[in-house]
């Protein structure tokens, strides 16, 4: 694994927009092909394997929290349970999540975590960051089947959902969410699903017949959100979700609110202990001394503290952290000249279907991480 | 690892690309009205929504009025309330 300085393509931003990017830049750029990860064939097939075998044990974790009755650990509201259940029981369609890993190309990739509600970078990864290779050295080949994978999953899951339209939705006001689902929107529509946008503000409950409904009142059975469901829960009105009619499909399904949550770590580390790609996690800090503390719902790097000995190293400020912390062993993400990368190696389906590589500063990832492209190349 | 040499998109490029420079300047359109609803209660059966309605010309969403006048059981806005968020993780 090196990481490589180039010169950007001209017009790049032009380049990008033309393929409907329009987030590349916020007040600092996002979208940075000033330099490339390069990655032997080895090194990636290693990223393959173990991101296959994680979602094997993250699966086995979920059926452990259902069977064990820990949702109390995950701060999941009580009236939630039951609907998480069911999802799982009925294998409810899902399509996707993104495993953070530690990796330098030498060491055991380990898990940082798992977005596996709503996780994001998904159109760079699979759009943006291949019509770059394709520029920039066709030849070469690159970990990233995202989009034949989501296609293909998409179809897959047509003759799993109720016989109506697939809704996607998001919140108003954010290009990125709205291209990442306009784009998912796009694959399942390749994949032979009529589909419809609404923004999420605008789903309304009908009262008298208990259900969701779109603009114009019909019902929504089927629906791609990307609004996780911490948020969906927290007033009264997600308590529809409960007492739905339609029992709609929610996408990706509650039972993702498991395996989004921090506390999914600790819970992996008791039921896989020592884990060549686990790091010894736990809800106190122990006898940790280097130490990684993580609210159990967080986004964007925010209340994240990292304690070296008894020196706090790095710290984000942010909302979170009233429902709780874990405690996760420190495993500093690698230092290339400065630049510290993060993998976010996609699971669509029951695959493994690429990477996508966010690089920041510091040693916390957060929102002005920039997306670095990546290639694999076997000299 | 990337079997296909070709990739198309339909619906993305169609909405949010630029390749022209007349859709350049919609990039950043929103399909609909920012403001908020009312807030909802789930104690009360029934109230005038408020909507926005419109179609879609040449890929993007023309807002035309709101209908206002109609009494729906509907009740809209409980979900996306939660300040500014959005889902980057």
């Amino acid at each position: 694994m090196q990481r490589i300085s180039i010169t950007p393509r001209n017009n790049w931003q032009e380049t990008v927009e033309n393929l409907g990017f329009g987030f590349h830049t916020t007040d600092v750029p996002y979208w940075d092909e000033s330099a490339y990860y390069s990655f032997t064939l080895k090194e990636i097939e290693k990223l393959e394997t173990v991101s296959i075998e994680l979602w094997d044990m993250c699966l086995k974790a979920v059926q452990h929290v259902i069977d064990n009755n820990l949702f109390s650990l995950f701060k999941i509201p009580e009236f939630m349970v039951s609907h998480i259940i069911g999802t799982w029981n009925n294998d409810a369609p899902a399509i996707y999540g993104r495993f953070d890993l530690c990796f330098d190309g030498i060491m055991e990739p380990k898990l940082l975590e798992f977005n596996a509600d709503t996780p994001t970078s998904l159109f760079e990864a699979s759009i943006i960051q291949w019509f770059w290779l394709k520029d920039f050295d066709e030849p070469k080949d690159q970990f990233n089947s995202i989009h034949e994978k989501l296609i293909e999953y998409w179809r897959y899951l047509k003759n799993y959902l109720y016989e109506d339209k697939l809704y996607f939705t998001c919140v108003k006001g954010s290009l990125e969410d709205y291209t990442t689902v306009a784009y998912m929107q796009d694959c399942a529509i390749q994949g032979g699903i009529e589909t419809s946008f609404i923004h999420i503000e605008d789903i309304g409950w009908d009262n008298n017949n208990s259900y969701f409904v779109d603009l114009d009142n019909q019902p929504i059975q089927n629906i791609f959100k990307l609004y996780p469901y911490e948020a969906m829960v927290v007033d009264d009105f997600g308590k529809n979700i409960i007492t739905d009619n339609s029992k709609t499909y929610w996408i990706e399904p509650s039972w993702k609110m498991i395996l989004s949550n921090k506390a999914i770590l600790p819970i992996l580390w008791q039921l896989f202990p020592y884990h060549k790609n686990l790091l010894p996690s736990y809800f106190t800090r122990g006898n940790l001394i280097n130490y990684v503390k993580k609210p159990l719902l967080s986004r964007e790097g925010v209340n994240i503290t990292i304690v070296e000995g008894e020196k706090i190293i790095a710290h984000s400020e942010g909302d979170y952290g009233d429902e709780g912390f874990i405690f996760q062993d420190l495993c500093k993400l690698p230092n290339f000249d400065g630049n510290f990368p993060v993998i976010g190696s996609w699971i669509i389906g029951q695959q493994s279907a690429g990477i996508g590589i966010r690089e920041s500063d510091g040693l916390i990832t957060n929102n002005l991480s920039r997306f670095i492209p990546h290639l694999i190349c076997n000299k | 690892m990337k079997k296909s040499k070709t990739i198309s998109l339909i619906l993305v490029s169609g909405l949010l690309g630029c390749n022209h420079l007349s859709q350049h300047h919609r990039l950043y359109l929103r399909t609909d009205t920012n403001s908020n609803y009312t807030p909802t209660s789930s104690h009360y059966m029934g109230y005038y929504a408020f909507r926005p309605y419109g179609t879609y010309y040449g890929g993007s969403y023309i807002r035309e009025g709101y209908a206002s006048t109609e009494v729906h059981s509907i009740s809209r806005g409980g979900f996306g309330r939660s300040g500014g968020f959005h889902a980057s993780s």
